[in-house]
């Protein structure tokens, strides 16, 4: 995967001279770099723009699941928002107000709020990733960003760090001391739909290489179906994209795969109809559900569901196997069990991350065991 | 400002054939005719001069009825020899957008003249929020194609049988789809949620099943629809259906399914099992319709043994 180095750089003053930036002048020698206070807020996305803003925000935030589907209980790291490769489905069209690339330039910040946080909150997992409002490693080969959080994450006895990306911008991984805390995950589709729906992104293969060379590190593993697309070849496009991964990297090495079919904001469908007229995603069989996104009407889910989780079972009846945001009762339909039944779903991931990493939280002092009975504040 | 006179012209001097300013209304409103026959025309027409005789600018329908009342001469606005004729038609849109309720067939040739006059990206924000048009260089694009769609269009627009969304969605169908869906929503007089619905469900259909617009129109069960002997509201609530059911075919077949197995259970009357809407998470629901005590309890005793059987996860079973 090529990825376009930005062409211009905006620096607000407060964060011009912070290591990002430094590293962002040294990786990008042809890009143009001003400095302002403030960057602007502007309506027009420039493709070649990178923003680096002094983020006065909390970094770490917890994942906005809502009541009426099952969450993970996963925490978000913020470390800059919006994405290029330009996926015809990307929520962040709708979520975003912003649309440039924007980098948080602020990073000892972040550290700081990183280990205040995991110093209040050491009785439990915390599973952390930075793949929600941007890709993880979209813009890694320029930041390097990897290199000071994947060693920080190998210094927290009970931290879990998951970089999710549809790239293959692995390179600043290789060689670091990751101490078994870090997961690096791809989400992935069936070849078709990658190149209709994700055109800029790495091809299947490509990610999978970049796996492969990840598990060859000692890195754990994660795969996100997600979001399954419907269309008329689906059985034999995921069953093929299931076959090459477990093909190409060993089961044992992935913590778990997650499956969360295409939902969207109701004001997507207009976006998608005038930015990707040849899609067809938005024209399937969608109902209006519990949180007000749309989804396939649930028939249709649970299939997909069932489908993929059999096939995952043939090959390791042991991997964590998880839905992203789907009700009790399409649990029920897909798995036979509801998460309730397995001490709920961020349960069920903290004892993936325990039995395949090792990684078990301890209370290592009298005043930490008086932490309520989860043994963690932010639980 | 423009250089222009006011004076009396004769008709005869008057050229009616050259519509060039005209913005016909496709209304058949009787207002302005009532209003002639009551005071006259009150305000001076407006005419440009060309080569010694006169076009009109503004004052189409006064002038044929001064015509038509034989009258010789008129007092008129008049622009004068060589005077801009770009000014001319800015003057004339911002007098009718002074005037009041523009209807739709009015807003799309406005915009198609205001596209003309500053192309279609420049048209000054003052226009398009008198005429309430979305500056966007999409919407802009479909009001000209409605434009250009021809006198049925405008007609349709004009008496409110299309309304401005469903046209929008309308207006870059090709030719067949568009001739039939104009004459289904014409048919069909719905409200304007109603005909969007039906517009994007007949678009999306097309779009699923790789076929045209006109040929979904032209699907056998959609001709027998509008074929029945019913008024055009019960016509619009089978067309609904029916689309619906298209559109939708994994939930509709779930749907029936379901009333089947709910009607074999045998639940008594006034007893009804409601699932969630689509079917979407897990809140059930048990509706029981009564009027008396002793009917609430005659619907308990023979749902019991209903309620009790096995019979009711079949109702439930994917």
């Amino acid at each position: 995967m090529k990825i376009r180095p930005p062409r211009k750089v905006v620096l607000e003053s407060a964060v011009a001279k912070s290591p990002l930036s430094e590293t962002l002048r040294k990786n990008l020698p042809a890009a143009s770099f001003e400095i302002v206070d403030r960057v602007r807020d502007v309506s027009a996305r420039s493709p070649d723009l990178l923003e680096v803003v002094d983020f006065h925000g909390r970094f770490l935030k917890s994942c906005p699941g809502t009541r009426h589907y099952n969450c993970c209980g996963y925490r978000i790291l913020n470390l800059g928002t919006q994405c290029s490769i330009n996926c015809t489905y990307c929520i962040l069209q709708v979520y975003l107000n912003q649309p440039n690339l924007r980098l948080f330039g602020n990073l000892d910040g972040m550290f700081r709020e990183l280990s205040d946080f995991f110093d209040q909150n050491r009785g439990c997992l915390h599973r952390i990733g930075t793949g929600e409002f941007t890709d993880s490693l979209l813009l890694d080969p320029f930041t390097g960003i990897t290199r000071s959080i994947v060693p920080f994450f190998a210094s927290t006895p009970n931290g879990v760090l998951e970089l999710k990306t549809k790239t293959d911008s692995v390179g600043n991984l290789i060689g670091l001391d990751h101490g078994g805390h870090t997961i690096v995950a791809w989400s992935l589709n069936p070849e078709e739909v990658q190149r209709r729906e994700e055109p800029l992104s790495a091809t299947i293969s490509e990610r999978l290489e970049a796996a492969r060379a990840c598990s060859g590190e000692g890195y754990f593993l994660a795969f996100h179906f997600d979001p399954i697309i419907d269309y008329p070849r689906w059985k034999s496009g995921y069953a093929q994209t299931l076959d090459r991964l477990f093909d190409t990297v060993d089961p044992a090495r992935i913590v778990w795969i997650s499956l969360g079919a295409l939902r969207f904001m109701p004001e997507l469908k207009t976006i998608v109809k005038a930015r990707h007229p040849a899609s067809r995603i938005v024209y399937g069989e969608f109902i209006r559900g519990l949180d007000g996104k749309m989804r396939y009407f649930r028939d249709i889910r649970a299939e997909f569901y069932s489908f993929i989780v059999e096939r995952i079972r043939k090959v390791d009846p042991g991997l964590c196997v998880y839905l992203c945001m789907e009700s009790d009762d399409v649990w029920l339909d897909s798995f036979g069990f509801s998460p309730g039944r397995r001490g709920g779903l961020s349960g069920m991931l903290d004892r993936a991350v325990e039995q395949r990493m090792g990684i078990v939280p301890s209370i290592a002092s009298p005043a930490e065991a008086d932490q309520p009975a989860s043994g963690c504040k932010a639980c | 400002m423009t250089e222009v006179d006011l004076c009396h012209v004769g008709l005869s001097q008057i050229d009616l054939g050259d519509c060039t300013f005209e913005l016909r209304s496709f209304s058949d409103s009787n207002r302005l005719a009532d209003s002639l026959a009551r005071a006259g025309i009150l305000d001076p027409v407006w005419l440009g001069e060309k080569s010694g005789k006169f076009f009109v600018v503004d004052g189409f329908k006064r002038l044929r009825w001064a015509k038509d009342k034989g009258s010789d001469c008129l007092f008129c606005r008049i622009f004068k020899e060589g005077c801009d004729l770009r000014r001319v038609w800015v003057e004339k849109l911002e007098k009718r957008l002074c005037e009041g309720e523009i209807n739709l067939a009015e807003k799309a040739q406005i915009i198609a003249v205001l596209a003309e006059l500053f192309g279609p990206g420049e048209i000054p924000g003052f226009f398009l929020s008198g005429l309430k048009a979305a500056n966007r260089p999409e919407a802009i694009r479909k009001w000209l194609l409605l434009a250009g769609k021809g006198p049925r269009m405008l007609e349709a627009l004009a008496s409110g049988e299309v309304c401005e969304r469903a046209a929008m969605e309308i207006s870059d169908w090709d030719d067949p789809g568009f001739d039939s869906v104009l004459a289904l929503l014409r048919a069909l007089k719905c409200s304007a949620s109603i005909q969007v619905e039906i517009v994007e469900r007949i678009s999306e259909i097309a779009i699923r099943q790789e076929s045209s617009r006109a040929a979904v129109l032209e699907l056998a069960p959609v001709r027998e629809i509008l074929s029945r002997e019913m008024n055009h509201r019960e016509k619009t609530a089978a067309l609904r259906q029916y689309l619906a059911e298209v559109r939708n075919p994994r939930l509709s077949l779930r749907r029936k399914r379901f009333q089947r197995e709910l009607e074999a259970l045998g639940l008594p009357l006034g007893a009804r099992v409601v699932p969630p809407e689509a079917f979407e998470g897990g809140e059930w629901s048990m509706q029981l319709s009564f009027t008396r005590p002793e009917e609430l309890r005659k619907i308990f005793r023979l749902a019991e043994p209903v309620v009790a059987s096995n019979r009711l996860d079949k109702v439930f079973e994917k």
